[in-house]
Parts: C-alpha cells; structure tokens; sequence
C-alpha cells in the first residue's frame, strides 16, 4: 500500500498519541512498521539489526511527539529518526556494504493471479530492471528504492535518506534517464 | 507516471525484504518500561530558551539590531547578540578527557564516505597548510546533515581550549526556509566584525565559548552547548554554510580558508 494514501485520520491518532494514548500510538506503529522496517534495512544494510532500529526509533518518536506540529504528516518525522537511527547502529558495526537488492523466489504478495501492475512488466524484464536499478550510483539507486520500491512521498524520501525533496526530485530523473539509457542499449545490444 | 515508473513500482512488489514481525506488542512494552519522567527534560529547557531569546532581542542595542539584520544576509545563519546567558555553559567537557566525541561533533567517518553523506561540497584544507584531518565527523541532525574537519594542535595550529582540538571547520547546507542556526554572543565578551572571505560577505566572531540554537527542519528549535573555545569565521558560500573555529588570529583564519579545496 502507498504510504501516500495515508488515511485522513493520522493527525487524530498522533494527537491522541500526544496526549498520551497508548493505543492511538499503536496504531501508528501497525501502519508505519513496515516501511520503518524497509528503511531501517536499506540504511543499515542490515536485516539482523533492522528490527531493533525500528524499536529505537518508535521509542524516540513516541518521546519527542511533544515536539512534534499536528497537521503536518508524521510519517517523514518518523522516517528521519528511523534513519538517524539506522546509521548510528551501522557506523557502530562499522559496516560499508551497499544493501544487494533481489527478488523473491515467489511473489511477495503470494496471491494466485498477478497484480495488475506486476503484469505490466514480466519477470524477466523486472531482473533486467533490477540490474539497471543495482548498477546505479548509490545516491540515486536509494533514491529508486524510496520512491518505487517502496512507494515514498518525495519528503518521506528525503527524510529517509537525509536530502532536500528537490534533491530527491532531481536524483530520481537522473536515475530514470539512465536506467532507461541502460535498458535502450541492452535491448539494442540483443537485437542487433 | 510512465511505464518505466509503473515497471519499478511493479518491480518493487517481488523484492525479496525482511520479513517483519509485528512490532507493537514490544514497542508497548519498551514505552510502559520507560520512566515517567524521562520526557519531561526537554520541555522546561525550550521554554528556558523562548525566554532567554526574548529577553536577549528586548536588550538589543539599535548597533545590535543592525549587526543581526546583516548577519541574517548569511543563508540559513542568525546570530543573536544577549545580554546575559541562562543557558547551560559550555558543556560538560573533562580537560583530561581528549575524546573529542565529547565535542558533540557527530559520529566520525571516513573521507570517502562523505560524498555518500551529503548533497554538497566539503572544503578543506590545502595540505600544505594543515595536512591531512585529524579525523572528520557528520551530524545528521541538521537537515542535509553537517560535516565537521578537525585537526589536532601542530607546531603553527596552537590548541584550543580544547584539548587535542587545533582547528575546526564545519560546513551544512544553510538555507532562508529551514535549519535556522543561531549563536547567542555577550556583547561584553565578544567581537563581531564584518570580513570578505574568498570574494563574499562573512563574520569573525572573537570571545568566549558560546551556545548555539538552531531551528530543525520540523521547525523546532535545538539548542547544543559550542564545542570550541576559540574565535570563528562564519560565511556562505554557494548555498552552504562553513566555519572555521580555532585560536588562530583572523589574518592566518583567512589564509586557510582562501586555501581550502573540495574535500575528495
């Protein structure tokens, strides 16, 4: 689901969560766990540490709510911390690596028939998608996986990866130019 | 949204991510272990800070008033002249402790990372003049993060007083809109002057220690203790901020910061 179409009653909840209700913040964690989770991983670059980030980091976020301006979207709040987070745990492994992005084995979302969007492209398109996405330099390819991969608003992207939404916008037409440079020259490449 | 956008969107949904337990259950329970008091820190000291900077701006002289309206010319920097301070002094540094994390610089990285960290360009310094950093630090706490070179005290760099800190330069992306940063300076205690530093417009900041607010990009305000006694030359240069703090005198400040090069 998008984290675009965040539903419209997010502002009560976080003001619920801000006057102290434990169940309204729950709620918040429930929507927001997974794509903390996909961040936290992405930064990191670790599974094995992504979990606890996310705790980290809904800790703090529930601890500095007060500081927080109702009407504005939570979501990039919680993001940035989730990132700060993700990278103070990955300078204290003193880990370098570049997340390896791969597919599945199966569908993710294991329902019987494709989404419609999955039929768009097949799956051997998406593998040479996916190669043109890893062969990207980190800054955009991060960018990629923030805004497609896991569907961010531009300022959630930006939260994310700690640059400004203009930088997000700007990175984000560079890595589509190349990515589609990179698919024109492999099919001409093939054909001929 | 065209194919190419749909194609990664599509993409996106047969990628292999960490499967992820529901977290809510422990997450509760980390909040229900927390100490009650442990939130309530932080408000009287930004209600401290709403008065200290009201009471700060009354006092101003019109000569002051002047000075800020001048220095708001530096993108993303606001410098306040105070009468008194009734925040924190200087922090908590330990002279025998040469750690300069106590400096509250950020965690340090390499050179190399930098460029991954963030979307400008970090000067420093010419080799011939300082050699290489001693070691370099990001603080992600300002949007776009902040990227601080220090170097140790050498034969022509006297130490701070910090120990172990010869020369700071910090550099962030300052902008009108957002990450408002700002110097609280006695008066009494501090010397603020006009500079042409490398063609444009900056300030030279001579006195004691002094604690800096600056607003996030939530637009609220953050206030950290400065880390370095010394005096400072503050400019804008291309949409980022840069600073550069030690014990050295102006004439030799400017010097090094007409010699400094993109960090590579």
């Amino acid at each position: 689901m998008s984290v675009e179409g965040r539903p419209l009653d997010e502002d009560a909840l976080v003001a619920g969560a801000k006057d102290g209700d434990k169940n309204a913040y729950a709620e918040l964690v429930r929507r927001y766990q997974q794509i903390a989770v996909r961040v936290a991983y992405l930064v990191s670059g670790s599974e094995a540490d992504a979990e606890d980030i996310v705790q980290d980091a809904f800790v703090k976020a529930y601890a500095t709510l007060g500081r927080f301006e109702l009407g504005r979207p939570w979501s990039p709040w919680l993001l940035r911390i989730v990132r700060n987070e993700a990278l103070n745990r990955r300078r204290r492994s003193g880990r370098q690596t570049r997340l390896a992005l791969r597919m599945a084995i199966d569908p993710v979302s294991g329902d019987a028939a494709p989404s419609p969007e999955a039929a768009v492209v097949g799956r051997d398109e998406h593998r040479r998608l996916l190669r043109a996405v890893e062969s990207l330099p980190t800054k955009q390819r991060d960018v990629v996986v923030c805004r497609y991969f896991l569907e961010l608003s531009e300022e959630e992207t930006g939260r994310s990866l700690g640059i400004a939404p203009g930088t997000v916008k700007s990175r984000a037409a560079r890595a589509l130019k190349a990515i589609r440079l990179d698919l024109e020259s492999e099919s001409g490449g093939s054909n001929g | 949204m065209d194919d190419l956008e749909r194609g990664l969107r599509s993409l996106g949904q047969e990628l292999d991510w960490p499967a992820s337990a529901d977290l809510t259950a422990r997450i509760n329970n980390r909040l229900d272990q927390r100490a009650a008091g442990h939130r309530r820190n932080y408000r009287p000291a930004l209600v401290l800070i709403g008065v200290a900077v009201l009471v700060a701006i009354v006092s101003l002289s019109p000569g002051a008033r002047q000075a800020i309206a001048r220095l708001l010319g530096v993108a993303g920097v606001k410098i306040e002249m105070r009468v008194e301070t009734t925040l924190p002094p200087t922090g908590n540094l330990d002279p025998g402790n040469l750690d300069p994390g106590n400096l509250d610089l950020g965690v340090e990285v390499e050179a190399s990372e930098v460029g991954n960290l963030v979307d400008f360009p970090v000067l420093t310094g010419a080799p011939a003049d300082l050699g290489a950093p001693d070691a370099i630090y990001y603080d992600e706490r300002l949007l776009g993060g902040q990227v601080t070179i220090l170097w140790a005290p050498q034969p022509d760099l006297p130490q701070t007083a910090n120990a172990g800190v010869g020369m700071l330069i910090s550099s962030f992306e300052g902008r009108l809109d957002r990450g408002i940063y700002s110097k609280e300076l006695n008066p009494s205690q501090h010397r603020l002057l006009d500079v042409e530093v490398r063609g444009v417009p900056g300030f030279w900041i001579e006195g004691e220690p002094h604690v800096f607010l600056y607003e996030d990009a939530d637009g609220v305000i953050q206030f950290e203790t400065i880390r370095l006694a010394g005096n400072v030359l503050l400019w804008e240069e291309n949409g980022v901020t840069i600073r550069i703090e030690s014990a050295l005198p102006l004439e030799e400040v400017l010097r090094i910061a007409g010699s400094l090069t993109p960090l590579t």
